[in-house]
């Protein structure tokens, strides 16, 4: 160790003493990644049996003393197989040593942090990075399905409402966004990130914990997520790259959510319409319209038809099931294509990087459709020994055709409810395809006879709606980045950063004039005029609808980096200030009697009242859908980080980072507290006591500190709104404050502390890492009541908080590592998070109704979504109805029951896993290459849904347990469905849907997804005209292996319409 | 080369600061910027600023409720009438003058942020209007949950706390009575040289409603010699009053609406946050009715024969709780009564009652001694302002002297309630919701 030091010393002082006075041989190079030709700073070179040694600079280049004048270089990069070569003086050129990717590893190289890259060694914090492997085993349009099982931590939810969604490590804010940050080359993007493409990200690093994130200070607290996009190669020939895939999907299955069967669903109508339901519908002056059952039943009675012709037409109805006709003619097999061609090498004086992409799909809904252009280019300059330039540009083009209608409904004539789900029993199509007429707003009769005084036709066709609809929204995205790097000393530098990024977002959604939403508007509007000509308010015509949104980023960054190293003392650390300035504003306009082919459109009268044509006594006036937004976020930013190793073995490592935005109030501007963090990392097998040689590596580490989370919804500024007509009492303007001034708002803050130890076994058949983390959520934004005295009464600031703590642990096995290979990999997360501070709260019923994601209703001591529900008694033997709990005694007084104290429901769990993870097996064999993936999500909960009488009687579809109900004594032995009630009683009805029993386990296996490839390699000399080749099938989505709860339900699309479809790809990469 | 740019680049971030981090994060938001901007706060007359505190009309003893009505009353005003020690869970005669408070507090703030060159006359009188409701808002406060003005005590007893600052994360702690009330004098005598002589609403404060206010105020701390100061400095601007001879008796609501047709007594127009008086089971105390005399027009233009409350000045069913001539002469009268100029005292006092018995009826009283003048003027002052909610500080402060001590009495459900001089329950207590969030004492 002694002399290697002291080498090492010597080598660094005084090179040119030595280099003189030795007389030895200097053999200089780089190291350089063989999958992408990136430079790796910090491998290790030695020479094999000496004792020399050395490691590459930042740019990856080495130069080593040799005693002989040949010699064996070991050169080693964690992350990568080891390389020998020999070499032997004298040296024509420079070396080039290219390291492969180990395809095993999740390639923790260096992470990158979006202010800088930090070799694995010296990373106190928590980094997970994704090998472009790894990336690219996966096939998808967007980047962010690409992560789920392999980052541990990370997880995309996909419960209900706003329990959805990605994260990472929990949730840590209540009312602020809990998306992580998301950081593309250098700076945070806020554009849509489906418009990024997948094929032209070179890596992606993940940062955890706060010595990782906090450098992104008051938005890093949902951790952050850095995506580097592929930059120009060093010293490369020109390399072109090529990648194509096919990927179709299953028909989606719409008999997924179980129902009620046609002849039930009559059956009821039947007795609703006995019992005279419908009576005050048929003489309603809305004109609702009735399903061809109650019509039938309509006819019979007024005898224009038999009996015997109604039980006919009834049992016709009773064959048919709609849901068949939605899978024959609104839904298809999805289908995806993908394309993309790269070029990435150098010249003398530059790097430089191309690439086109096209992706084309077909969703499953019919008409949807999305097709998206891609063009990337960097180039990097070097002006000067000491200055590099590098441009960039970015630019998408994504145009997603929305003309699926989703499932038709009908306005319900016992409800006027508009937006009811379609009787079971319609027909879309008759037997040979021709599309029919549904109803819709109206009655059919009303309908006709409309027609007949000159209304435009008012009939309604779900599958001809679909081919006149227009409706498209094309999104344009482009960054443009400019980087100065200045080499001021050997071990300072200095860069500037700008980065200008524009988002528009532009839909057109055309009802033509044959739509049925433009006849339908202009129909409504019209009136029988003096002398019975007919006045239309709204001109016959077609109606366009245009929205635009658009962003725009200024980013602006200058820091200085500073890398030395002092014999055992290694210093790393970088400071800086940045800019940012981000603007969007949006419109929304309409354009009534619209004529495409002329794009012009005619006046209307948005301010006088027009009565409804179907109720006159109604009137309202013409939509004015025209709106303007805008919206300004500015942040300045200092930040530090600085990170000091001492003989390669201890790491301390710290950031700070302030942030000023016009989010904040002044004195939180003014104070300047900075987020801070620190860390230590002990790398334990470099100590000279270590023997262990089983685990060859070992590494320790510890950070903690805090990041933050702004919540763009409240404002610090004083707000206040003028009154519609002048003060009642004087006439004056006059105006109420709306938002008190809260100079001290500030970002919510997540303190985190975080654990880890990294090991590998001897030859790596083991390696991995196990991390511990605790968080906390403090000063989050939440409702509370508040003193009067203040003049408001409830505060909306910071003050609720709270609190999670989980395990994030990956282990990589090599089981097999010869010709035939068996890899396994292992990614288990546990989290739990709880709400500790929040003193807003509210009924029982809402929490039991919206606490697994419907809504946030947090409450204190549970976790922030959860499931809750009320206990059960059983049925009643007598009548079959259910039974719940008032003060612990049984009870049938529902409102009392739904009007507990949130004390008294049932708490089973969070809505969200708490145990997830992957279980990857990949075995090769030569070229041929197969991964099996398998993911598992634990401890969590979901609601089944069931039959609700009061829907029934409303004449909706209800659930399909509508047929286990109770219906005579004994049958409470064999199920817990209540029975059928004389009279509906909602209270009744959502006691038992919130009830213990229909809250099921969620845990679940699944098969996720396999991959099957074939790769070719060049041998030299072949005539093989690619350099690598490879052909792959993969799979997405196969399904469920083991699920805890019984039934068909997919426990994580249990409230969807249909679970997701399988996947199919077919694919092809060629590099040349 | 670059160390210079990257030096430039930190000098610029950090001297652009200001404006850059000064942009509205919404451009929908309407961040009140302008003077009539802040103008329109002031002037949200009908639903807060010219709103006052109403529970003192339940409690001052000069109305009384039946029992069923009193079954149908929230229970604030339910536990006020019989001045009882339950805690109410909110009181909006709590929430809304802190209400304005705080909105005059962000008026001020904000007319601070504007530069000098606009101090126009109407900056001047915009902040001289949020002093002026401020104090108002701090005095009717003091009304209720502070203590009676006592000069000996006033620094030992607790005053209210007093927000002068907009900023809703400082939560104040209660100031002493002394600290209370020099607050509310000084925005007064601050708010005097910035108002208009007259203002162009009478919702809208002016020179003479702070004088009107400050003799108010001295009247209820027993500076008589101050009072006496500010009503006469008041009434030499405006001394205009009302000949009720020219009323309709027989009218429901007498008075005229006098923010449409001006009541030339009215300096400044407040009125109560409650219709309690215009409750159907809420009938005048009969004791009070006795006082009037027959030919006494107040008795036919202040009550129905059924003895329910028509008098206010607002001409409306809302009590009327602002600043008036009338109030004015009583003032002054009780103050030169109190100095001993007797005569003239009486001759003031009759100069108001004049207008107040049917033409030809008043006979001018003789200046007796000063213990019968003064007895005069308060029976007076109490059969003039009632329903104004000025009985209970009246009370409060006569109260402290033995000589004009009394009991207050309720029989009701067969039971009879008692509210002594220096009763604790002449301190309203503080609401629970205010107790729970935040830490100060509660009245006893």
């Amino acid at each position: 160790m002694r002399t290697y030091v002291t080498f090492f010393l010597a080598f660094y002082l005084l090179p040119g003493f030595f280099l003189s006075a030795s007389g030895q041989f200097i053999a200089r190079g780089m190291v350089v990644s063989a999958s992408d030709s990136l430079a790796l700073p910090g491998a290790v070179v030695k020479v094999k049996g000496g004792s020399q040694g050395v490691t590459t600079d930042e740019k990856g280049r080495f130069q080593i003393a040799l005693v002989d004048s040949s010699a064996r270089l070991q050169i080693s990069y964690i992350g990568f197989r080891t390389l020998e070569i020999s070499v032997r003086f004298p040296l024509q050129t420079d070396l080039t040593a290219a390291l492969s990717p180990d395809a095993n590893q999740l390639g923790e190289v260096v992470v990158s942090t979006g202010y800088q890259t930090v070799p694995r060694e010296r990373a106190t914090g928590s980094f997970s990075s994704v090998s472009h492997a790894l990336f690219n085993r996966r096939v998808s349009t967007d980047v962010i399905s690409r992560l789920n099982d392999l980052v541990p931590g990370l997880i995309t939810n996909r419960g209900t409402g706003s329990a959805r969604g990605l994260l990472i490590r929990g949730q840590s804010t209540i009312n602020s966004s809990a998306r992580p940050l998301i950081v593309i080359d250098n700076f945070p993007y806020e554009g849509d990130l489906s418009t990024l493409n997948p094929n032209d990200v070179e890596s992606v690093t993940v940062l955890k914990d706060a010595a990782a994130a906090s450098i992104w200070g008051a938005r890093a607290g949902n951790g952050v997520i850095v995506i580097t996009t592929k930059k120009g190669a060093i010293d490369a020939a020109p390399k072109i790259s090529f990648n194509t895939n096919f990927t179709a999907g299953q028909m989606p299955d719409l008999f997924y959510q179980s129902q009620t069967s046609a002849a039930d669903f009559i059956e009821n109508e039947r007795l609703r319409f006995e019992a005279g339901s419908y009576s005050n519908a048929e003489k309603n002056i809305r004109q609702y319209p009735f399903t061809p059952a109650v019509e039938t039943l309509i006819a019979a009675r007024d005898k224009t038809i038999t009996p015997q012709q109604a039980q006919q037409q009834l049992d016709a109805f009773k064959q048919i099931d709609v849901r068949n006709d939605y899978q024959k003619y609104l839904y298809q097999p999805s289908l995806n294509q993908q394309y993309s061609l790269g070029i990435q090498g150098s010249g003398s004086k530059n790097r430089y990087f191309l690439s086109g992409g096209y992706d084309r799909s077909r969703a499953s809904e019919v008409g949807n459709h999305y097709e998206r252009f891609s063009f990337n280019a960097s180039n990097t300059y070097a002006v000067s020994r000491r200055l590099d330039l590098t441009a960039g540009i970015y630019f998408i083009q994504s145009t997603s055709t929305q003309n699926s209608q989703g499932l038709p409904t009908y306005t319900n004539a016992l409800t006027g409810y508009t937006g009811t789900a379609m009787y079971p029993y319609a027909r879309l199509a008759d037997g040979s395809g021709n599309p029919l007429d549904l109803i819709r707003q109206n009655r059919l009769s009303f309908v006709q006879k409309a027609a007949g005084i000159g209304l435009l036709d008012w009939s309604y066709n779900p599958i001809r709606e679909i081919s006149l609809a227009d409706n498209k929204v094309k999104l344009t995205d482009y960054r443009m980045n400019l980087t100065a790097d200045y080499r001021i000393s050997k071990a300072l530098r200095a860069n500037i950063l700008y980065q200008y990024a524009r988002g528009i977002s532009e839909g057109r959604n055309y009802y033509s004039a044959a739509t049925f939403t433009a006849r339908n508007l202009v129909n409504s509007f019209s009136s029988i005029g003096a002398g019975g000509t007919l006045v239309r308010p709204i001109p016959a015509g077609g109606i366009l609808d245009q929205a635009t949104s658009a962003y725009q980023s200024h980013n602006l960054r200058s820091q200085l980096d500073y890398s030395q190293s002092w014999g055992r003392h290694e210093v790393s650390a970088i400071a800086g200030a940045e800019l940012r300035d981000l603007a969007r504003n949006g419109s929304t306009y309409r354009v009534y009697g619209y004529d495409n082919a002329y794009a012009t459109g005619k006046a209307v009268d948005y301010v006088t009242f027009f009565p409804n044509f179907v109720n006159p006594s109604n009137s309202s006036r013409i939509p004015y859908l025209d709106t303007k937004t805008g919206e300004s976020d500015r942040y300045l930013s200092y930040y530090a980080n600085a990170a000091y190793t001492f003989q390669k073995r201890y790491v301390f490592s710290a950031s700070a980072r302030l942030d000023q935005s016009n989010l904040f109030g002044v004195k939180t501007n003014d104070k300047g507290v900075p987020l801070f963090s620190s860390g230590l990392a002990w790398n334990l097998s470099q100590e000279p006591f270590y023997h262990a040689a089983w685990l060859p590596y070992l590494k320790l580490r510890a950070t903690y500190g805090s990041s933050g989370n702004s919540n763009k919804n409240v404002s610090a500024f004083t707000t206040a709104a003028f009154g519609a007509q002048g003060d009642a009492a004087t006439g004056a303007t006059y105006a109420t404050i709306q938002n008190p001034p809260n100079p001290s708002l500030r970002w919510e803050r997540i303190q985190t502390f975080n654990a880890g130890v990294d090991f590998d076994t001897r030859n790596r058949v083991f390696s991995g890492s196990l991390e511990y983390y605790h968080k906390k959520g403090i000063d989050l934004i939440g409702v509370r009541p508040y003193p009067g005295s203040s003049g408001i009464k409830t505060f909306t600031g910071n003050y609720a908080a709270t609190k999670g703590q989980g395990i994030d642990l990956s282990v990589q096995a090599r089981i097999f590592d010869k010709e035939f290979k068996w890899y396994s990999m292992l990614l288990m997360s546990q989290v739990t998070d709880k709400v500790t501070k929040y003193d807003e709260t509210t009924l029982a019923v809402f929490y039991l109704g919206n606490g697994d994601g419907a809504g946030t209703y947090p409450l204190e001591g549970k976790p922030l979504y959860a499931l809750y529900s009320l206990r059960w008694a059983g049925l009643d033997p007598l009548s079959g109805d259910p039974l719940g709990y008032v003060d612990g005694e049984v009870s049938k007084d529902y409102a009392a029951i739904l009007s507990a104290d949130p004390s008294q429901m049932i708490y089973h769990g969070p809505a969200r896993p708490k145990v997830f993870g992957a279980f990857r097996q990949t075995v090769s064999w030569k070229a041929l290459s197969l991964s099996v993936n398998m993911t598992y999500r634990l401890g969590y909960f979901y609601r089944a849904r069931s039959v609700s009488y009061s829907d029934l009687a409303d004449g909706l579809t209800v659930h399909g347990d509508y047929g286990l109900r109770w219906q005579q004594p004994g049958d409470e032995q064999r199920t817990q469905v209540p029975s059928q009630p004389a009279f509906p009683d909602s209270n009744r009805d959502n006691f038992y849907l919130l009830s213990q029993g229909l809250v099921k386990k969620a845990d679940h296996v699944r098969l996720q997804d396999v991959n099957l490839s074939y790769n070719w390699s060049k041998k030299t000399g072949s005539a093989f005209p690619f350099s690598t080749a490879q052909l792959y099938v993969y799979a997405d989505n196969l399904g469920i292996l083991w699920k805890a709860s019984k039934g068909k339900l997919d426990p994580d699309y249990a409230q969807a319409l249909y679970a997701l479809p399988r996947t199919l790809s077919i694919g092809l990469k060629l590099d040349f | 080369m670059k160390c210079f740019i990257f030096l430039v680049l930190a000098v610029l971030l950090c001297s652009c600061q200001e404006q850059f981090l000064d942009k509205k994060p919404q451009q929908s938001l309407l961040v009140p910027r302008t003077v009539s901007d802040y103008q329109a706060l002031l002037d949200n007359a009908n639903s807060l600023m010219n709103v006052a505190p109403f529970l003192p009309l339940a409690a001052d003893g000069d109305f009384r409720v039946s029992e069923t009505g009193w079954n149908n009353l929230a229970q604030p005003v339910r536990s006020t009438y019989l001045w009882s020690d339950e805690i109410a869970g909110q009181l909006s005669d709590w929430d809304i003058p802190y209400k304005q408070v705080f909105t005059c507090n962000v008026v001020l703030e904000g007319l601070e942020s504007l530069s000098e060159e606009n101090q126009s006359p109407a900056y001047r009188n915009l902040k001289g209007s949020a002093l002026f409701f401020r104090a108002l808002a701090f005095y009717n406060l003091a009304q209720q949950f502070a203590a009676p003005y006592d000069r000996a005590r006033a620094t030992a007893l607790a005053g209210i706390p007093l927000p002068l600052s907009s900023d809703i994360n400082l939560l104040m702690p209660r100031a002493s009575l002394e600290t209370t009330y020099a607050q509310i004098i000084a925005d007064l005598e601050a708010a005097r040289p910035l108002l208009d002589q007259t203002p162009q609403l009478l919702t809208r404060p002016s020179q003479v409603a702070v004088c009107a206010l400050l003799a108010r105020i001295y009247l209820s701390m027993q500076d008589y010699s101050s009072a006496l100061g500010q009503a006469s400095l008041a009434l030499a601007e405006k001394k205009t009053l009302l000949d009720y001879n020219t009323l309709k008796a027989g009218s429901s609501l007498p008075f005229p609406v006098t923010l449409n047709v001006p009541n030339p007594e009215v300096i400044f127009y407040l009125r109560a946050n409650n219709t309690f008086l215009a409750n159907q089971a809420v009938f005048a105390d009969s004791a009070l009715i006795g006082r009037y005399d027959d030919l006494d027009l107040r008795k036919h233009l202040f009550f129905t024969g059924q003895l329910q409350f028509k008098g206010s000045y607002t001409g409306t069913i809302y009590p009327f709780q602002g600043l008036s001539t009338d109030e004015l002469y009583l003032i002054r009268a009780e103050c030169l009564a109190r100095s001993g100029q007797l005569a003239a005292a009486v001759q003031l006092l009759d100069e108001l009652l004049q207008t107040r018995w049917v033409k030809g009826a008043f006979v001018p009283h003789a200046a007796g001694s000063q213990q019968q003048v003064l007895n005069l003027i308060l029976s007076e002052r109490r059969k003039q302002l009632v329903g104004r909610g000025l009985r209970w500080s009246d009370l409060r402060r006569l109260n402290q002297d033995p000589q004009f001590a009394q009991t207050l009495k309720r029989t009701f459900s067969s039971q009879v309630y008692m509210l002594k001089p220096g009763d604790k329950r002449y301190l309203f207590r503080i609401p629970l919701d205010e107790i729970a969030t935040h830490d100060i004492a509660q009245n006893p």
